[in-house]
């Protein structure tokens, strides 16, 4: 069976977004994101342990303007990503998976992920 | 890693190879990343400033580096499966999909082996 140019599921050019669609291709682009920033962060710990110059150099990147708007932009995907993964973790035991339930904590983790993190920023 | 009772296995329920343990270790690093990932947070806000100097002593803890290892290691292998997924999801073509998840193993070994070496490094000087 030569399976090239056979269409695939989900057919995203007929599929009406929805909270639990968006949120579930946002658990995926966080993931990457935070992958990207694991990078980062392990290189920060590298050049703690083998130049701190180069650590502190990173540090001053990360407390310029954009390196602020960066980081609490990626602080926000961290959480949602926190968040969220609990969601699954409990979808996983099988808890929470009627509709209603799903987005109420769909709305509940976008939420709780706003909140976490400007308190992060206010307490900082 | 088998799940799979006997009974299953005769009645061949499923095809579970290797995917079972994916799917199983995806979720026991998300579990290993909640407590460990919130503690380092917490720490990293506790922190007067996260100049080189204080992380540095911050590390030297060895409950703080036990806890920074397990995040780190975790991460990177939790990454990995969850790149990996995404990967077999989004590229059909057999050969990149073969480079890009091989790449995505060759970085996690990296990010492993580096930030070891870093915080046994800070630890025993």
């Amino acid at each position: 069976m030569s399976s090239s140019n056979r269409p695939l599921s989900p057919h995203l050019q007929v599929y009406k977004p929805q909270l639990t669609s968006i949120l579930s291709i946002f658990h995926r682009i966080s993931g990457l994101l935070l992958a990207l920033g694991l990078v980062l962060f392990v290189y920060w710990l590298y050049a703690l342990a083998t130049d701190v110059a180069a650590a502190d150099q990173f540090r001053g990147w990360m407390l310029s303007v954009p390196g602020q708007i960066a980081l609490y932009l990626w602080l926000y995907t961290f959480y949602y990503h926190f968040c969220n993964g609990i969601r699954h973790l409990l979808w996983d035991v099988g808890q929470g998976l009627t509709i209603k339930k799903v987005y109420r904590s769909g709305y509940t983790v976008l939420i709780a992920a706003a909140v976490l993190t400007v308190l992060t920023y206010l307490l900082v | 890693m088998e799940f799979q009772t006997d009974l299953a296995k005769a009645k061949n329920h499923g095809s579970a190879r290797s995917g079972f343990s994916h799917w199983w270790l995806q979720r026991m690093s998300a579990l290993l990343l909640l407590p460990t990932g919130l503690y380092i947070l917490w720490q990293f806000i506790a922190l007067d400033s996260l100049a080189a100097v204080m992380v540095v002593n911050w590390i030297q803890q060895p409950i703080n580096a036990g806890m920074l290892l397990i995040f780190v290691l975790s991460a990177a292998y939790h990454g990995a499966l969850g790149i990996q997924v995404v990967l077999e999801d989004y590229v059909h073509h057999s050969g990149w999909l073969l480079a890009l998840r091989s790449l995505t193993y060759t970085v996690m070994i990296a990010l492993i082996f580096c930030s070891t070496y870093a915080v046994f490094k800070l630890l025993l000087g």
